[in-house]
Parts: structure tokens; sequence; C-alpha cells
């Protein structure tokens, strides 16, 4: 159970936190 | 273990994002062309074996048991945690993501799948066959360093704090590196550093206290 947890915060928190540091505030996503 | 696979993860992203080595060559947004795989990519190719292997508890192919503590379970995972299997999804996941990541990323991201058996193969007692579901009977592979509770603690541990370390690092270059041209909030690198390295801490208690 803790597995999955920690594989929904791993993969969904810190990959959306991760894309912020690359992204400047108001920048488009690169397509 | 699960720990541990998320702490290389984690590391994998630090290095391959060029960031320790070129902060400024990776200031800007990451380019797929480049093969700078998303860190949400690299967490679940860590993983994916062991996804694939829920996948098979619940179609009743695969199972787990034992006690719950530390290295004290067990799995019967002949098919996605066997050499050739894990090999074949290596392939497929690294097949899939370089149509967005390129040649190089799809590369680093089968190597990542991969890694999750080769740290299994360190930590496990002999169960992962070479062939899927086992055929003739093939000897079991595993160096058991589960049997030795410290000795894999220490090697989670070492991961964890590894790849935490050079995350925290390899964000902050990314930041100070784009600096100069670009808005780019400080904050925002010490946020993601602070939850990574929170989150691995926690996973590796979690995971020693066999919760």
């Amino acid at each position: 159970m803790s597995f999955i947890v920690f594989l929904v915060l791993f993969v969904v928190l810190c990959g959306w936190l991760d894309a912020r540091v690359a992204r400047p505030r108001g920048a488009k996503k690169e397509k | 273990m699960f720990a541990g696979h998320f702490g290389l993860a984690a590391g994998i992203k630090a290095i391959n994002s060029g960031a320790l080595s070129h902060p400024r060559a990776s200031a800007s947004v990451p380019s797929a062309s480049h093969g700078d795989v998303p860190l949400w990519a690299l967490m679940l190719s860590t993983q994916l074996l062991d996804v694939a292997f829920v996948f098979m508890v619940i179609a009743g192919i695969e199972s787990f048991g034992g006690a719950t503590g530390y290295g004290e379970g067990w799995i019967h995972a002949y098919y996605t945690h066997s050499l050739a299997g894990a090999l074949l999804i290596a392939a497929i996941a690294g097949l899939i993501s370089a149509k967005w990541w390129g040649r190089r990323g799809g590369l680093v991201i089968a190597a990542t799948v991969f890694s999750h058996w080769l740290l299994d193969l360190l930590v496990h007692r002999p169960d992962l066959p070479v062939l899927p579901g086992n055929p003739g009977n093939l000897p079991l592979l595993g160096f058991g360093l589960w049997n030795v509770a410290a000795a894999s603690i220490a090697v989670e541990a070492l991961l964890v704090l590894g790849g935490g370390i050079l995350y925290v690092v390899s964000v902050l270059a990314r930041v100070d590196g784009a600096a100069a041209a670009r808005p780019v909030r400080r904050g925002r690198a010490l946020v993601a550093g602070g939850a990574m390295s929170a989150l691995l801490v926690l996973a590796l208690v979690t995971s020693v206290l066999g919760l």
C-alpha cells in the first residue's frame, strides 16, 4: 500500500514541482 | 527497497539534466530533443517492474507474502521480475519513450527500468528467474543482501541520500544558470528539492519500519 502512495507522490507531486523549476512563471509548455 | 529505487531515479534525473556539469546549458526549458527526460517518467520507470507486478498480482498470475518487516517478505514474480522479462519491459518502455524524448531519452528510460532488476538482484534472496515462467527450473537469482538487514539498509540509505543530494544540487544549479536570462524563482527549486528529500527519507523510514 505504501508503495502505491509513494509512487503517486513521487510521480505526480515531485514531477510537477520539478517541471515548475524548469518553466518560468507564465511560460508555456514546450511542444 | 522501493526507497532506493526512487533515490536512484532522483540521481539519474540530476545527472541527465546536465545541470551538474553545465548549469547554464540546462538553464532553459528542458529540451526533449536532447533527451532530458522529465522526472515523473524516471520515477515511474524505476518502479515499472513493480507496477507490472501489481497488475500481475491482481490477475492472479504472480503473488507475494511473508512477514511485513524490512526485507522479510517474498515475491513470486516469475514474469515481471525474470531477467528476460525485465529486459523486455525495459526495451518496450525505451522504444515508446524514444518517440517523445529522442533516442537518448529512450535509452535513459530503458536503463532506469532495468536498474530496478539489478537492485533487486542485489537484495533479493534467490527468487528471480532468468526466463519468464522459469522453464526447466533454472537456478533462481538473488544475492540475498536482505539477509543482512543492516547492510541492505545502508545501501538503500546511500541511494536515498546520494540521489536526494544530487537532485537538490541540480535543481539549484538549474535556477542559478537561468537567473540571468529568465525570471525563474529560486524558491521553486528549494520547494522541489525539499519535497524530494523529505519524501525520499520518509520512504526509507517507511520501508525500514516495514509499514
